[in-house]
């Protein structure tokens, strides 16, 4: 009995796809519907995949780093009182984790006086051989150049403050701030950098000097505030984890790029909210597409389907067909729309797509303006899932449609 | 004989024919009407999101428009100030298109409290008119907005107070210069957090009353900045071109809220480029679903179309027949599509799409949490042009295939 029935089960799948193969235009229109949607729905996730990553590398790489140590508090609070106690610990700590990519810093604020105005700026020094192995400051340097090696008293200045300040390159700047005592002190510094990246942050508000130069103006001899780490994506929190065991009780703060900037990894949530949204909708037209196709080759087959039910072919029957003949349709156009969809992805993500024929040419947002689109495995899967159970959902109706159907009067309007 | 067939006759054919295909009719227009409905939808989502970014971003700090003693931007030094402001606010209530106008002190210092320092931004406001133009005295997050007639009052932005460890009623020393170049400070008592979202106005911020700053730094009425906010965000333009004509270019400089924060344009453009991608691919997909539709119909048509080239038609006669079709059906199906989408509009601009589910803190980049689609004229039209493009596409290339139809062929199908 259950052989028998599997035996017509196989039967009428294969009259379904028979009647699929019968017609290869409308199969291949509408599954090549389909297929275009998927792959416009696997673009558009990669693309914006590309788009945070990009966003997010050069985020971390300006100035922040992956990870960042301080003692306990200080980033809510910079306060020189905060240095950190045992810096070799750390650095001890970093490498037995096999972590090469590391430098040291000591933050405070300042204010830097020309001979025409003062502005208010976070005053960083860096270490200027380690630095390049964490951030790309250096290349952001569009005037003049980086900090070197045994250099005393050297100043980089972001662009907007350099210009508010009304300094050039060689021109004396005093940086006016308080030493760990909270006495004031002076110094005179020489510009030798002006950053001009045009990006938020970066330009406006920050001061860069050698580590051992503030050092020694502040009084802070061998002391740092800030561990800058550069790790990949991945490992980052596992490292937090083994990071936070290794050093505890050291009263560290221990803070990955997106507890100090929750704003950036938010925006990025949110800008998904926003795509999640899209790719619903788009989703939708894909559904329409389906049902639409499949409910006019319906329409046309109406003396085929009373046929059929007229030599006895149940109701039940027909309906199976014909959600078959969608979830076939809908499988073709799932693998067609994969291949082209990831044709798309390697053609674009290998090229970029170039954003700055739509935008002005000094937009950045830390976006570079060559996009490269990037396929995740589970994005694929999800989309495909989805396009199939929206084959088999826009199938269902057009089945349950030709299941009311009356044999004699379909035979004759068909 | 068939000369006398004139083109009424075909539409009239034409009109017959989607009449008496009723279902097929209606499928297709369902169709469009959803393809046009949800590319309205989307662009809508889109406009409303970047509108309200743009009206965040005015309300949080700039306004639409600023008068500035010219040079002022670029120097933010406060020797170039605006001696006489009288000169400019008697124009203030003359333009109806100005809802609200203020003057501020803008400069830059440090601020301290008990040892800790921090670069500030200095700004100065009468606290009354300041509630007219933007809606800083509601980003106050704990204690109160600036008092009138209280001079010692200050405001700190909130990652500045963190940063100082400055709590409500602390003593806070704010040191700047003065314009002739003199060095003062000056202590104020906290009395409330500003909290914009925004984080170069969060990180920043000392505000303080305009009439307590001109006693402080000796400017007696001078003022560096007079903002406006105009009734709408389009009104922009017409004030800016009122104001250049009645002000003098060698004394003043007029800047719309697009140059004040070059960032914030470029983060819109970026938006806006982002949203066209989007937009883009989404008006393929629809144009691809059209398209479709119309050759499967016409695929189902083959016999009759057959018929009518036996009978003696000619086949332009039937590419125009089928081309009217497309262009009536096309035509219908956009303006329900439009429609539907445009009450679905008005029915989501009310409450809005909320994505706060999505992420916790969002004035970041001046977003909201919650959508309120907007239909644009920019945006209709773009999308009369899309559905333009798609009927010519979906009409033309079906009705000429069918126009090579041979007739053997077409009447042997079924």
């Amino acid at each position: 009995m259950t052989d028998a029935k599997s035996q017509l089960t196989a039967h009428l799948a294969r009259v379904a796809i028979r009647n699929l193969l019968g017609h290869p235009r409308r199969t291949l229109l509408t599954s090549g519907a389909i297929a275009l949607g998927l792959a416009s729905l696997i673009f558009l996730w990669g693309f914006n995949e590309g788009l945070h990553r990009n966003m997010l590398g050069n985020f971390q790489n300006a100035i922040i780093g992956t990870l960042q140590i301080h003692r306990q508090g200080f980033f809510q609070q910079p306060d020189l009182a905060l240095t950190i106690d045992n810096p070799q610990q750390i650095s001890e700590a970093l490498e037995r984790q096999g972590i090469t990519r590391y430098s040291q810093r000591l933050d405070t604020f300042g204010l830097a006086a020309s001979d025409h105005t003062t502005q208010g700026v976070m005053l960083i020094g860096m270490d200027p051989l380690n630095e390049p192995k964490v951030t790309e400051l250096e290349s952001r340097i569009g005037i003049g150049r980086f900090l070197q090696p045994d250099e005393s008293y050297a100043l980089i200045l972001g662009a907007t403050t350099a210009n508010n300040l009304q300094v050039r390159l060689g021109d004396e700047v005093i940086m006016i701030g308080y030493d760990r005592y909270g006495a004031m002190i002076a110094e005179s510094f020489t510009l030798v950098g002006i950053i001009t990246s045009g990006e938020m942050g970066l330009d406006s508000g920050m001061a860069i000097t050698s580590l051992a130069t503030l050092q020694e103006m502040v009084d802070l001899q061998g002391q740092v505030t800030t561990f800058v780490i550069k790790v990949d994506e991945q490992r980052l929190p596992g490292l937090v984890t083994s990071l936070n065991d290794e050093l505890t009780g050291q009263q560290l703060e221990i803070m990955p790029w997106y507890s100090m900037f929750p704003v950036m990894k938010e925006w990025v949530t949110l800008h998904n909210g926003f795509l999640y949204l899209f790719l619903g909708i788009v989703l939708f037209i894909v559904l329409a597409g389906e049902l639409n196709t499949l409910l006019l080759s319906m329409l046309d087959r109406t003396r085929e389907f009373g046929i059929l039910m007229a030599i006895g072919t149940s109701r039940r029957q027909i309906a199976f067909l014909i959600v078959v003949e969608a979830v076939t349709i809908g499988i073709i156009g799932i693998l067609l729309g994969t291949l082209l969809g990831s044709l798309i992805i390697l053609l674009t993500g290998t090229i970029g797509i170039d954003l700055s024929t739509l935008l002005g040419s000094t937009s950045r947002f830390y976006v570079d303006p060559l996009i490269y689109p990037q396929l995740k495995l589970d994005h694929l899967g999800i989309t495909a899932s989805a396009i199939l159970l929206a084959s088999i959902l826009s199938g269902i109706y057009p089945a349950w449609r030709a299941s009311l159907l009356q044999p004699v009067e379909a035979i004759r309007n068909g | 004989m068939v000369s006398r067939l004139g083109i009424l006759t075909y539409v009239a054919l034409a009109v017959r024919n989607l009449v008496r295909n009723r279902r097929r009719t209606i499928i297709t227009l369902l169709t469009m009407m959803f393809g046009i409905a949800t590319l309205t939808l989307l662009s809508a989502l889109n406009d409303g999101w970047l509108s309200q970014m743009k009206t965040n971003f005015i309300l949080s700090f700039t306004g639409h428009l600023q008068i500035h003693a010219k040079g002022f931007e670029s120097s933010q030094n406060l020797r170039d100030n605006i001696a006489d402001p009288e000169a400019i606010s008697r124009f203030m209530d003359t333009y109806p298109e100005i809802i609200g106008w203020t003057q501020r002190i803008r400069t830059s210092g440090l601020a301290s409290v008990s040892g800790s320092s921090s670069g500030v931004q200095i700004m100065a406001t009468d606290p009354e008119q300041e509630t007219w133009v933007t809606s800083m005295d509601q980003s106050v997050t704990s204690g109160v907005w600036l008092r009138p007639g209280m001079n010692k009052d200050l405001l700190l932005g909130k990652t500045v107070a963190q940063n100082l460890g400055a709590g409500l009623s602390d003593r806070v020393i704010l040191m700047t210069q003065r314009p002739s170049g003199e060095m003062v400070s000056e202590v104020f008592y906290l009395r409330g957090i500003i909290e914009t979202g925004a984080p170069q106005i969060d990180r920043t911020l000392a505000l303080i009353s305009l009439d307590g700053a001109q006693q402080w730094l000796q400017m007696e009425q001078a003022v560096t900045d007079i903002v406006i906010r105009a009734d709408h965000h389009d009104q922009t333009d017409t004030l800016y071109r009122l104001f250049v004509q009645q002000l003098s270019e060698q004394v003043y400089e007029i800047m719309p809220w697009q140059e004040l924060d070059p960032m914030v344009r470029q983060w819109l453009e970026f938006s806006d480029a982002y949203g066209l991608i989007i937009l883009f691919v989404v008006i393929l997909l629809v144009l691809t679903e059209i398209l479709n539709t119309m050759l499967i119909s016409l695929h189902e048509r083959q016999k009759e179309l057959g018929v009518m080239i036996a009978i003696g038609t000619q086949p332009h006669r039937i590419f125009l027949m089928l081309l009217f079709e497309a262009v009536l059906l096309i035509f219908v199906g956009a303006v329900l599509g439009y429609l539907s989408a445009s009450l679905i509009v008005m029915l989501l601009a009310e409450g809005g799409i909320d994505l706060t589910g999505y992420a916790n803190a969002f004035e970041f980049f001046y977003m909201d949490p919650v959508i309120h689609p907007q239909l644009t004229r920019d945006s209709a039209i773009k999308i009369l042009l899309a559905t333009l493009v798609a009927a010519l596409l979906s009409g033309l290339y079906p009705a000429w295939k069918a126009t090579r139809l041979s007739v053997s062929q077409a009447l042997r199908i079924q």
